[in-house]
C-alpha cells in the first residue's frame, strides 16, 4: 500500500517535472525566435517629452518616417527628461545602452565621467559646416578634451514672462531694471489672494534653481570660483543675496504655495493669471499660442533685472543627442544617418518652428518666429547666456552639485526651516566641498 | 583483480541505493526546489547582499566602487535632517495606521448592519483602495493646490480664509495632508478585513451579552474587540510595514518638501541614489531601517505561527 502510494507520488512529481520542463521549453521557443528576429536591425532611441507636444510628435513622426525609408525597425521611447536621466543611469550601470539618447547639458555633464558616450566630432563638424556653426553654449557643453561627445540640438534660456497689460494699467512704462525695483513693482501691482506678484518656486525644483542661481550671480555670489574647482559658497555676497531673498519673502509677493510648487506650477500660475511675473523658458508662449491665442499679445518677455554686481542670463542645452557604443557598427552607421536626417533643413527648421527653445545651430535666424519680439529675446539669451558652473565651466562636479539643488537648499532652509543664514550657507558649503573633494583629489 | 571486485561491489551498492524509491523521490524533490532556491538566491539574497556591500562603498553611477567602511553610515547619521526623516517616517506610519484602523473599524461596524444600498455603499467605500497611487496622488495634489485647488477655492469663496492655505507647501500642513491621503487610500483594506472578522464572531455571544444586560458599548468592548483582536493585530502589523515604505504618494505630492519637512526614508534613498547618483549613500538608508522591519516581520510571523499552532 505504502509502495503504491510512493510510486504514485513519484509519478506525480515526474509529471510535475515534465510539465515544468515543457513550460520552460515553451518559453525558450519565443526567446529563440526573438534572437533570430534580433538579426534585423532595431535602433533604440530615448527622447524627452517636453512642454511642446507638437514638436515632440513631429520629431517622433520624422524618426518613424526615416525608419520606413531605410527599412529599419525603431524603438523610440519618449519620456520626461527626468525619466530619461534615470534610464540612462540604469543603462550606464548595466552597460545595456540604447543607440541614441537625448541628453540635456546637465545630464551629459553628469554622466560624462562614465566614458560611455561616443566621440561624434565628425558629425559635429559636418553639421557645423552645414549650418554655419553652433552657438557657443552648445559647443561648450559637449566639448571635452578637444572632442565633441554630443550633438546640441536646442539652447534654452529663462527670461521673465509677465502680464504686460497689468504693468501698463499700473503705470509701469519701463520694465524694472534691478531686482529691487522688480519686487517693488510686483508688490505694488499684486492683488492677493487672486493675483500675486511673483511666481517663482521656493522649492527644490529645476526652474527655481535656475532663477535663483542667476539672482545669486547678479549679487556677485557663486558656488565655485572661475577655476571651476574652488568652492566659494561662503562669502559676504552669498549672505547678502540670501538676506535679499528673505526680504522678498517677507514682502508677501509670492503665492503662499510656492514652497510646494513643482516645475509646472509657475507655468500654470501665469496661464491662469494668478501671478504677474514668472521666470521661465518660452514654453508658456507655446501654450498660449495653442490654447488661448487671444491672450498671447498680453504676455511680455524681458531679460532678468540686474543685481548689485551683474546682469546675466542663463543658457543651457535643452535638447542634444548622444550616441552609445553598442558594439554594432551597422547600427552605429544607422544612428549617424538618423542624426543627419534630424539635422536636415526640412526636419530641423520645422521642429524649431514648433518648439520653444532656440536652435543650437546658427543659420536659422531668418525664420519668422524670431521676428516676434517675444521669441527674439530667447534667441539672444540662448546665444549670450552664461552656463552652469559660472563663473567657471560646466564640470561633472558642478553637475553633481546641481542635483542637490544647492541654491534652493539654502533658500528653503532660510525661508521654510527658518535657519539663520550662516547655518544655511555652512550646510551647502560642506555639501559642495564633499562633492568637489571627490572630483578633485 | 581484487580492486576490480571492490569497484563492482561498490557500483552495485550505489545502483541499489539509487534504485530505492525513497532516494529517487528525495533527489527529485531537491531538483524541484532548485528553481525556487535560485529564484530566492537571485532575487532576494543577492540584491540584499549587494546592497549591504554597496553601503560600505563610495559607489557613484558609472564609477567603480571603493571600500569606505562606515563612512556612509556616519554621513547619514550626521545629516542635519536624519532625526526629522526618522520622525517623519514614524509619524506617517504610526498616525497613518492608527487612523486607517479607526476609520476601517468604523466602516466595518457600519457595514455589518443591515440597511438599504449596503452592497452599493460597500463597493463605494472600497473604491479608494482600488485607485492607483499615481492617480490618487495627482487627484489629491489638485485638491490641495493653492491656486486652483478645490479646498482653497471653497475656503476662499465661503470667506473662511483671506489667503489660500498652502497645504503642501507649508511645513505645518504638509505631513497631515499626506497622512490624510494615506488614510483615505488605505482604510478600505482595514474595513474589509474587519468586516470579515465581524462576520466570524458568533451571534450567540452578542445575544448572551445582551441577556446579561450589556449595553452597546460594553458589547463592543467585551465581544467585538476581543473577537477582532487577531485581525486587528495582523492588519496593523502588515500596514505598519507597508506604510513605513510609502514612496509614491509622498513623491507625487511633496517630493519630501517643503525643504525636507516630509522627507521619509524611502524618499531619501531615492534622492541620494537616483537623483544624486550616490549609490553607496543611498544603499545605507534602507540598510539602517532593515532591523526595524525585520523585527516587525519576526513578530508578525511568530504571532501567526502561534495562532496556527494554537
Amino acid at each position: 500500500m505504502n509502495g503504491q502510494r510512493s510510486v504514485s507520488r513519484r509519478r506525480f512529481l515526474r509529471g510535475v517535472a515534465l510539465t515544468a520542463g515543457l513550460v520552460a521549453a515553451a518559453g525558450l521557443v519565443p526567446a529563440c525566435e526573438t534572437l533570430r528576429l534580433g538579426q534585423k536591425e532595431k535602433l533604440v532611441i530615448w527622447t524627452d517629452a517636453t512642454f511642446a507636444p507638437a514638436a515632440d510628435d513631429f520629431q517622433t513622426q520624422a524618426i518613424e518616417e526615416w525608419a520606413r525609408k531605410k527599412g529599419v525597425e525603431v524603438e523610440n521611447v519618449r519620456e520626461t527628461g527626468e525619466n530619461v536621466q534615470k534610464k540612462m543611469q540604469a543603462a550606464i550601470e548595466s552597460r545595456q545602452f540604447p543607440d541614441i539618447s537625448q541628453a540635456s547639458g546637465g545630464r551629459f555633464t553628469l554622466f560624462y565621467p562614465a566614458k560611455v558616450f561616443l566621440d561624434v566630432s565628425d558629425l559635429y563638424q559636418e553639421f557645423a559646416k552645414q549650418w554655419g556653426g553652433f552657438y557657443k553654449p552648445g559647443e561648450k557643453f559637449f566639448t571635452k578634451e578637444g572632442k565633441q561627445w554630443g550633438l546640441p540640438y536646442s539652447i534654452d534660456a529663462n527670461l521673465i514672462l509677465y502680464w504686460r497689460d497689468i504693468l501698463e494699467e499700473g503705470g509701469v512704462k519701463e520694465f524694472p531694471k534691478t531686482w529691487a525695483e522688480f519686487y517693488d513693482v510686483a508688490k505694488r501691482l499684486q492683488k492677493p489672494p487672486d493675483l500675486y506678484g511673483v511666481g517663482f518656486q521656493i522649492a527644490k525644483v529645476g526652474d527655481a534653481e535656475n532663477t535663483f542661481s542667476i539672482m545669486m550671480w547678479d549679487f556677485g555670489a557663486s558656488l565655485v570660483g572661475p577655476d571651476s574647482k574652488t568652492v566659494t559658497v561662503k562669502s559676504p555676497e552669498m549672505a547678502e543675496f540670501l538676506e535679499f531673498v528673505k526680504k522678498t519673502w517677507d514682502m508677501g509677493v509670492y503665492p503662499p504655495g510656492v514652497t510646494g510648487w513643482d516645475n509646472a506650477s509657475n507655468n500654470t500660475a501665469l496661464q491662469d493669471r494668478k501671478v504677474i511675473f514668472i521666470h521661465n523658458p518660452a514654453s508658456p508662449l507655446v501654450w498660449f499660442r495653442n490654447n488661448k491665442p487671444e491672450l498671447l499679445p498680453k504676455i511680455g518677455v524681458a531679460g532678468v533685472p540686474a543685481g548689485p554686481k551683474a546682469q546675466l542670463n542663463y543658457a543651457y542645452v535643452r535638447d542634444g543627442f548622444v550616441l552609445f557604443n553598442t558594439g554594432n557598427d551597422k547600427r552605429l552607421e544607422l544612428s549617424k544617418d538618423l542624426m543627419r536626417y534630424l539635422y536636415s533643413p526640412e526636419v530641423y527648421r520645422k521642429w524649431v518652428s514648433l518648439t520653444f527653445p532656440a536652435p543650437a545651430v546658427m543659420g536659422m535666424e531668418d525664420m519668422d518666429i524670431w521676428k516676434n519680439p517675444q521669441r527674439r529675446g530667447f534667441l539672444e539669451a540662448a546665444k549670450t547666456g552664461v552656463l552652469d558652473g559660472y563663473p567657471g565651466e560646466p564640470t561633472p562636479a558642478y553637475a553633481e552639485l546641481s542635483t542637490r539643488y544647492p541654491v534652493m537648499t539654502m533658500i528653503t532652509r532660510v525661508i521654510v526651516d527658518k535657519w539663520p543664514i550662516p547655518q544655511a550657507i555652512d550646510e551647502v558649503e560642506k555639501i559642495a566641498r564633499d562633492i568637489y573633494s571627490k572630483h578633485y583629489k | 583483480m581484487r580492486g576490480d571486485l571492490t569497484v563492482v561491489s561498490v557500483g552495485r551498492s550505489w545502483r541499489a541505493w539509487w534504485r530505492t524509491a525513497r532516494v529517487q523521490e528525495a533527489v527529485l524533490g531537491y531538483l524541484l526546489i532548485v528553481p525556487a532556491f535560485f529564484f530566492i538566491l537571485g532575487l532576494i539574497v543577492y540584491p540584499a547582499g549587494w546592497a549591504i556591500y554597496l553601503s560600505f562603498t563610495d559607489k557613484v553611477v558609472g564609477q567603480p566602487a571603493t571600500w569606505v567602511g562606515l563612512q556612509n553610515y556616519l554621513w547619514v547619521l550626521r545629516w542635519p535632517d536624519f532625526g526629522r526623516m526618522m520622525l517623519n517616517t514614524a509619524v506617517l506610519a504610526i498616525v497613518g495606521v492608527a487612523l486607517k484602523a479607526l476609520v476601517g473599524l468604523t466602516m466595518a461596524l457600519a457595514l455589518n448592519e443591515s440597511f438599504k444600498f449596503r452592497s452599493f455603499i460597500r463597493a463605494l467605500l472600497f473604491l479608494p483602495w482600488t485607485v492607483p497611487s499615481f492617480v490618487a496622488g495627482l487627484i489629491w495634489r489638485w485638491l490641495y493646490d493653492d491656486q486652483n485647488g478645490l479646498f482653497n477655492q471653497a475656503l476662499l469663496r465661503l470667506g473662511l480664509v483671506d489667503a489660500p492655505i498652502s497645504f503642501l507647501g507649508d511645513a505645518r500642513w504638509a505631513m497631515p495632508a499626506i497622512i490624510t491621503v494615506v488614510v483615505w487610500k488605505g482604510f478600505p483594506f482595514f474595513g474589509i478585513a474587519y468586516l470579515a472578522g465581524l462576520q466570524a464572531i458568533p451571534s450567540e455571544q452578542y445575544e448572551a451579552a445582551q441577556v446579561d444586560g450589556a449595553n452597546v458599548f460594553q458589547r463592543f468592548w467585551y465581544v467585538t474587540l476581543p473577537g477582532l483582536k487577531h485581525v486587528i493585530l495582523i492588519t496593523v502589523m502588515l500596514s505598519l510595514i507597508w506604510t513605513s515604505n510609502t514612496f509614491d504618494l509622498v513623491y507625487l505630492m511633496t517630493n519630501g518638501g517643503p525643504s525636507n519637512a516630509t522627507e521619509v526614508f524611502t524618499l531619501l534613498t531615492y534622492h541620494l541614489g537616483i537623483v544624486n547618483g550616490r549609490i553607496g549613500e543611498a544603499a545605507t538608508v534602507p540598510i539602517m531601517a532593515m532591523p526595524i522591519f525585520a523585527g516587525l516581520i519576526v513578530i508578525l510571523t511568530r504571532y501567526m505561527q502561534e495562532r496556527e499552532e494554537g
